[in-house]
């Protein structure tokens, strides 16, 4: 590759935008127009390209717009002359970069105050997957509201996030360390999901119980969350611009609102305002609502049960996200804000820290 | 509430095994009938349902009423055939009502109570054949009990379940006729409005001459206009929005009417879908045998606002005796009309350019100039405008590649194994860049650099000033589909099954992912996703960055054409014959257009409308939001050639050896 590198620098590196190129051709003569912005001298970002994830090494091509030591101007071409030859893809970076805030998860749950159990389930899973010479970077995270007497709301919920971890390892995790994952994963976290049903459905026949649960799980791959969802726990994803709920309310309250038909101070205090139309694990089979959404440049994955959304309104939420880049202290942040303004039902909260170099 | 949320109040079917397993109605679920016709078994199984004790056959009430068995089960009651003893000598049969006490607060009981006084004393003052006669009404043991006329039919929700699929349009349209009658009874029912409320198709019996009869008015009550906040009752799936608010007017009548018949005429049951959604499924996509004049009765019934709805069952009932064939006694002429007719519109033609032999390869625009290559060898410039020929250049083989331009260059690969650069004015040959087999890829280029594949199994990154090699990648099959870049990476199938997805600086593999079959569609990018066909039937997509598919849609044959991808939508042609269009976040169909024969030409898509060919040598354009048919124009052989468009202008190539320009 050295040959490409040094016969690009020593004919075009520092030509003129559109005179002809000094030294011998190496081929045909080359028309009039020379390239405007040759790529390898490329200094900026195209609009196209993702932020970077903290577990990957900086892209070397972006490299060059972290200044060195050395001034901009100065040594500009030694600078593009060095980051060339590290293009290769076994190099090295060269990066001043500092993030403020890394790839972090942390899930947590609180009973809250008036309940004597906790129904609630959270999971939260950092990994990572070879991909031919590289890594994957990828997360998993689980938030399910159980429901249901007799401890069928703790079954129901544990039982979801169990069959949903398994099904993700089994065909997601262990084929794509065997590099044989063909499963597309949508319909792999749609059948995780539905797997979940299954197991509870199945076993409320043989307790002779009604047992369900609520199920949002998210599914990170690098900088893209594939989520399956059932139920009124909600996914949401910071943006620049503020909280965005990513998921819909499987209640018929949260129906309503979507339609226009009644406003959040009416279905706060709604007799039906609990009432799902879907839930996991109450009908032998299920419909499952399946989001796929780029992070782009948000900074935080927020799941949570409605013991969180119910009691905290998303200003709130957007400020306890941004006090800490640490996804814990975020997590007993929101619970403490539930807790504080009732704690009428249980609280869970996964939160999601995404990389970013600067605020 | 209690603190645990509620749920599951939702009727299912229960599986066929339901052992004792079966979990009981939650106590607030809807009415559920029990069908007359199964009344044997519903023996055995009404005394766990039910969460009283049910008096056994052969009790007598009043010294009157003999309790034969019970034949429906509600929320708060529990409906016996009972016979009249006071007629000896013949068998008069009624039907009697027990209010079921099972709320374990008093103050329910109480409510529950309330409301069968009201039923009762509501009835009583109600004269019409569609609702029934009340013939008495007393207490006895602790409980209270209304006799009624005895409706012998069954009821709507039996009558589906039965025939299995939606119910014939003119018989539903001419019970929607009585029940708007018998609607327009209680809604000027005076002094006071009666609001039904519960209108769903197990409240309402079907008789053997096909008279309808509204059973259960557990909950209808005069309509107190002070009282806006009520309580929200009625069934989920069928009863308005404003409902929720409680608030109950008769046009909630008229929407709960509009979703039963919704529910009659798809057979898709309201309780089961998320709510509020008819609008989303439209009565004619489910069941495109009904009539648009039915459709557009339903949709209009089924506003959200409810002065947008009919404003009464009478002027409801006029729009339904509207419908060709309800008023007449005369059948509609059922499928002799079609419903639509479909687009035969036909483009213009703005000019043709005759080549020499066929065209595979499809056009490329450039500064008023055309580019096509054809198997004739030769690269062709043309005037864009008028077709006239500028210039061409033989190369040593057939042209199948499609030429690109960077700058002043046109490039493109031949069967002869080498990819030419031509000046784009006057065709005089840059450089040539040879590989070992025939090149029908088509070369992108991106900053300078082309990108290739060959037959010779490798990808190729070669510099578009000097045509020298920049890199290569050796795969283990040939490279015919052409590349897809996308910041620093490049997306590329190959014969192997594979996609490839390449660093454009060193040609390192960021990851290969296998499909089924050969990969020569060329991939196109979204938002995070590649899109590309595979010969195994499938359109992926795949995460842009890890490469796993994130979804796949299986068509019916081959998907060698490229999809496009357009704001929220993905298009492709399959060799099954239909173009598709799907969600482009989650592969759901949108919709799909048949033309019966082979699509490997790639789609286009310009304001709004999607052009490609047909192997069947048609040019196809349709409306992209609906994928109605807007024209075809006929050529004289099949189109492989993927449509160009610009100015109003499509250009394509076609196997007939021509060039057409036509009218977008």
């Amino acid at each position: 590759m050295i040959w490409y590198h040094r016969l690009f620098r020593a004919d075009d590196s520092d030509q003129p935008a559109d005179g002809p190129p000094p030294g011998p051709p190496a081929g045909p003569a080359p028309g009039p127009e020379a390239p405007s912005t040759p790529w390898w001298d490329e200094t900026t970002t195209p609009p196209s390209a993702e932020p970077p994830v903290s577990s990957e090494p900086v892209d070397p091509a972006r490299a060059p717009t972290q200044p060195l030591t050395a001034p901009p101007d100065a040594d500009a071409e030694d600078l593009n002359q060095a980051t060339h030859q590290l293009s290769a893809d076994s190099a090295p970076a060269l990066s001043a970069r500092r993030s403020v805030q890394g790839l972090a998860a942390c899930a947590a749950r609180d009973i809250g105050r008036l309940r004597e159990t906790n129904q609630d389930s959270v999971f939260a899973m950092l990994t990572s997957l070879p991909r031919e010479n590289s890594d994957m970077t990828i997360g998993l995270f689980i938030v399910a509201d159980g429901m249901g007497g007799h401890q069928g709301g703790e079954l129901a919920s544990r039982l979801a996030v169990r069959t949903v971890v398994q099904h993700v390892l089994s065909q997601l995790v262990l084929p794509a360390l065997d590099d044989a994952m063909t499963e597309a994963l949508q319909p792999l976290m749609i059948a995780a999901v539905q797997a979940a049903n299954e197991a509870i459905w199945d076993s409320a026949q043989v307790l002779g119980t009604d047992m369900g649960t609520t199920c949002t799980a998210a599914l990170l791959v690098g900088h893209s969350l594939y989520i399956a969802h059932v139920g009124d726990s909600r996914a949401y994803l910071y943006e620049p611009g503020g909280l965005r709920q990513l998921t819909a309310d499987h209640s018929t309250v949260g129906r309503l609102i979507q339609l226009g038909q009644l406003d959040a101070s009416e279905a706060r205090e709604h007799p039906l305002r609990n009432q799902l139309y879907r839930t996991v694990g109450q009908q032998p089979q299920v419909p499952v609502d399946f989001i796929y959404q780029p992070v782009g440049q948000s900074s935080h994955v927020l799941l949570c049960s409605d013991g969180l959304w119910g009691l905290v309104d998303e200003p709130m939420l957007e400020r306890a996200l941004s006090n800490s880049p640490w996804p814990q202290d975020a997590c007993d942040e929101l619970i403490a804000l539930a807790n504080l303004a009732g704690g009428d039902d249980n609280i869970s909260a996964v939160v999601v820290t995404l990389p970013l170099a600067e605020r | 509430m209690g603190l645990i949320k509620k749920v599951g109040t939702r009727a299912y079917s229960a599986p066929p095994d339901t052992g004792s397993a079966n979990p009981p109605p939650a106590p607030d679920d809807g009415t559920r009938t029990i069908a007359p016709a199964s009344a044997a078994p519903a023996d055995a199984e009404t005394p766990r349902a039910a969460p009283l004790q049910t008096l056994a056959a052969g009790s007598v009430l009043q010294g009157r009423y003999q309790i034969e068995e019970p034949i429906g089960i509600g929320g708060m009651s529990v409906v016996y055939r009972g016979r009249d003893l006071r007629f000896k000598d013949v068998a008069r049969y009624c039907a009697v009502k027990e209010m079921s006490q099972s709320a374990p607060d008093s103050h329910t009981r109480l409510l529950n109570l309330k409301n069968f006084e009201r039923e009762a004393g509501l009835l009583a003052t109600l004269q019409h054949p569609a609702i029934p006669k009340v013939y008495d009404f007393f207490e006895e043991g602790g409980r209270v009990y209304l006799v009624l006329e005895l409706i012998s039919g069954k009821d709507m929700e039996t009558v589906l379940e039965e025939a299995g699929k939606p119910l014939d349009e003119l018989r539903v349209a001419r019970w929607a006729v009585q029940i708007c009658d018998v609607l327009s009874y209680l809604h000027e029912h005076k002094p006071e409005t009666i609001v039904f409320r519960d209108m769903k198709p197990s409240n309402i019996m079907v008789l053997a001459d096909d008279r309808v009869v509204l059973i259960d008015f557990g909950i209808a009550r005069n309509l107190n206009r002070s009282d806006r906040k009520g309580t929200m009752i009625g069934t989920e799936g069928y009863s308005p929005p404003e409902q929720y608010r409680g608030i109950a007017e008769p046009a909630g009548d008229i929407y709960a009417l509009g979703a039963t018949l919704h529910h009659l005429l798809t057979n898709t049951d309201p309780r089961l879908e998320t709510p509020f959604t008819f609008q989303e499924r439209p009565v004619r996509q489910l069941n495109p045998l009904v009539s648009p004049e039915m459709e557009a009765v339903i949709v209009r019934a089924l506003e959200y606002d409810m002065t947008a709805r009919w404003q009464s069952a009478e002027e409801m009932k006029r729009a339904l005796l509207a419908v060709p064939g309800v008023a007449g006694d005369t059948p509609a002429p059922g499928p002799s009309a079609p419903a639509i007719v479909r687009g035969t519109g036909r483009s213009e033609l703005i000019w043709s350019f005759a080549c020499e032999d066929e065209i595979r390869s499809s056009p490329c625009l450039a500064g008023g100039m055309l580019f096509i290559g054809s198997y004739d060898t030769n690269l062709y410039a043309l005037d864009a405008g008028r077709g006239e020929f500028r210039w061409k250049y033989a190369t040593e083989g057939g042209i199948s590649s499609s030429p690109a331009v960077w700058q002043d260059n046109v490039m493109v690969g031949s069967e002869d194994g080498a990819v030419y650069c031509c000046d784009i004015r006057r065709g005089g040959l840059r450089w040539t860049f040879r590989t070992a087999r025939a090149v029908r890829s088509s070369p992108r280029v991106e900053d300078r650099v082309v990108f290739v594949g060959s037959d010779d199994q490798h990808i190729y990154a070669i510099d578009g000033l000097r045509g020298t090699l920049i890199w290569k990648y050796r795969t283990w099959n040939p490279i015919r589909s052409s590349a897809c870049i996308v910041g620093q990476t490049i997306f590329i199938g190959g014969d192997d099954g594979h996609v490839y997805c390449l660093d454009v600086r060193s040609g390192a593999v960021k990851w290969k992912q296998r499909t089924q079959q050969p990969v020569r569609s060329s991939p196109a990018a979204g938002e995070g996703l590649i899109y590309v066909g595979s010969l195994d039937q499938n359109l992926y997509a795949l995460d842009a960055e890890g490469g796993w598919p994130a979804w796949r849609f299986r068509t019916g044959h081959y998907v060698n054409s490229s999809p496009c991808v357009v704001g929220t939508r993905v298009f492709v042609g399959g060799v099954d014959g239909f173009l598709y269009a799907l969600d482009a976040k989650s592969g759901r169909l949108v919709w799909k257009y048949e033309t019966g024969s082979q699509i490997t030409s790639s789609p286009r898509v310009e304001a709004g409308r999607v052009y490609f060919g047909a192997v069947d040598g048609n040019v196809y354009c349709l409306d992209a939001g609906q994928g109605s048919l807007l024209w075809t124009y006929p050529t004289g052989a099949a189109v492989v050639s993927s449509p160009a468009v610009a100015d109003g202008v499509v250009y394509i190539g076609s196997m007939d050896h021509k060039l057409y320009a036509l009218k977008a």
